[in-house]
């Protein structure tokens, strides 16, 4: 799974530590979620999208 | 407070906690263990509410479930594999068997409480179930706990000597003992070089409790030569732990003592000065300043004893009516 985490929160001006505190996690999950090393959970995705006010379904890529 | 303050503080305090449990553990004062460890849990627990940032993620809850998963059957391997070497060394050491029943015990119980609690995790049960869960989970503690004492409690499953010959009680699974049964064991010599290996608690009789020098405080096991050389006897040691014995008892101005007591801190040389009276009434002026009161057998006993440790414990002041 591929995501556009990084465009978007560069888009909304965030910082990596801002978005974190924003959704409730560490600023490594972050990291983590933007390096497409994490699978977030539902919950996450959908806080993070939230934030960034995108869809879940255009900031994550599925690959059939 | 930020993370890496609470880090910081974290780990202090597991540095003194550390400190401070190993201290109560050498002088056997549990009380300060039992509160240090209370007190920590405490400060921790205040302490984090205090950080504002986010200490835990999904992430890391995530992280550790995994970690513990590997944990889990890493151990389970292992210590299952060092217990079945060590069953199998058994007749080297008698102690290795202990050891292999604790992991294997250990293991078991690991694995146990691990399905348990995933069960009932996955289940999330509510109501009865829940209850159920609790109950089966009360008997698994109470049946290891019961495992264990009879494990421990060395009274199952050994060889007992009885009238001088090894009778099978239970189930031993230790072979019949080789040496003699009802025959006092005859204790390995110790040479005069292996003596210091000993601790002044546990020094073999062929060994001596001095100091290891004129000027230290310290005592330690030494071989006799070595002690005799700083003009030390192999009762020094004995009557300087009477010594502090006394000095604890007798406290008290005044104190009536047996004829024999005082007969004994003469001999340990704890008695400054003696004085007599024509009724047999002896006072005796402890080193330590304490009168303590006792009547001789006869008349002049207490001068003859006092002539008696004259050489060991130097002149002792004498007084009479």
């Amino acid at each position: 799974m591929q995501n556009k985490i990084r465009e978007f929160r560069q888009k909304c001006n965030l910082t990596q530590e801002e978005l974190a505190k924003k959704v409730g996690v560490r600023r490594e999950t972050i990291v983590f979620l933007e390096q497409g090393k994490y699978n977030p959970s539902l919950n996450l995705a959908h806080a993070v999208a939230k934030e960034l006010k995108v869809p879940l379904d255009r900031l994550f890529i599925f690959e059939d | 407070m930020t993370f890496k303050q609470f880090r910081v503080v974290k780990m202090a305090i597991s540095a003194a906690l550390a400190v401070i449990m190993a201290q109560a553990v050498i002088f056997g004062n549990y009380f300060l263990a039992a509160v240090s460890v209370t007190a920590a849990i405490i400060l921790m627990l205040v302490l984090r509410r205090r950080v504002r940032e986010v200490l835990a993620d999904e992430r890391d809850y995530e992280l550790s479930g995994r970690a513990a998963r590997w944990t889990l059957s890493a151990f389970s391997v292992l210590a299952t594999a060092a217990a079945f070497i060590l069953f199998s060394l058994r007749r080297l050491n008698p102690l290795l068997e202990a050891v292999a029943y604790v992991l294997s015990y250990a293991t078991c119980a690991l694995l146990i409480f691990y399905s348990l609690l995933f069960g009932y995790l996955r289940k999330s049960p509510s109501g009865r179930k829940k209850l159920l869960y609790i109950a089966l989970s009360a008997l698994l503690i109470l049946f290891l706990a019961m495992a264990g004492l009879r494990l421990f409690s060395g009274d199952e499953d050994v060889w007992l000597c009885q009238d001088g010959q090894w009778v099978r009680h239970g189930q031993p699974s230790a072979p019949m003992p080789t040496e003699g049964c009802g025959e006092p064991k005859q204790p390995a010599a110790v040479s005069p070089e292996q003596c210091q290996a000993y601790s002044a608690e546990n020094c073999p009789a062929e060994c001596v409790v001095c100091p290891p020098c004129e000027v230290c405080s310290s005592i330690s096991c030494q071989s006799a030569d070595f002690c005799a050389k700083l003009g030390f006897t192999r009762e020094w040691h004995e009557e300087n732990l009477q010594r502090i014995a006394a000095s604890n008892k007798y406290k008290v101005d005044g104190q009536a003592v047996s004829w024999e007591e005082a007969a004994d801190l003469l001999k340990i040389c704890y008695v400054r000065a003696v004085m007599q009276t024509h009724d047999k009434k002896v006072t005796l002026t402890l080193v330590n300043d304490i009168a303590v009161k006792t009547e001789e057998p006869e008349i002049d006993d207490i001068v003859k004893l006092s002539a008696a440790v004259k050489d060991k414990c130097g002149q002792i002041i004498l007084g009479t009516e």
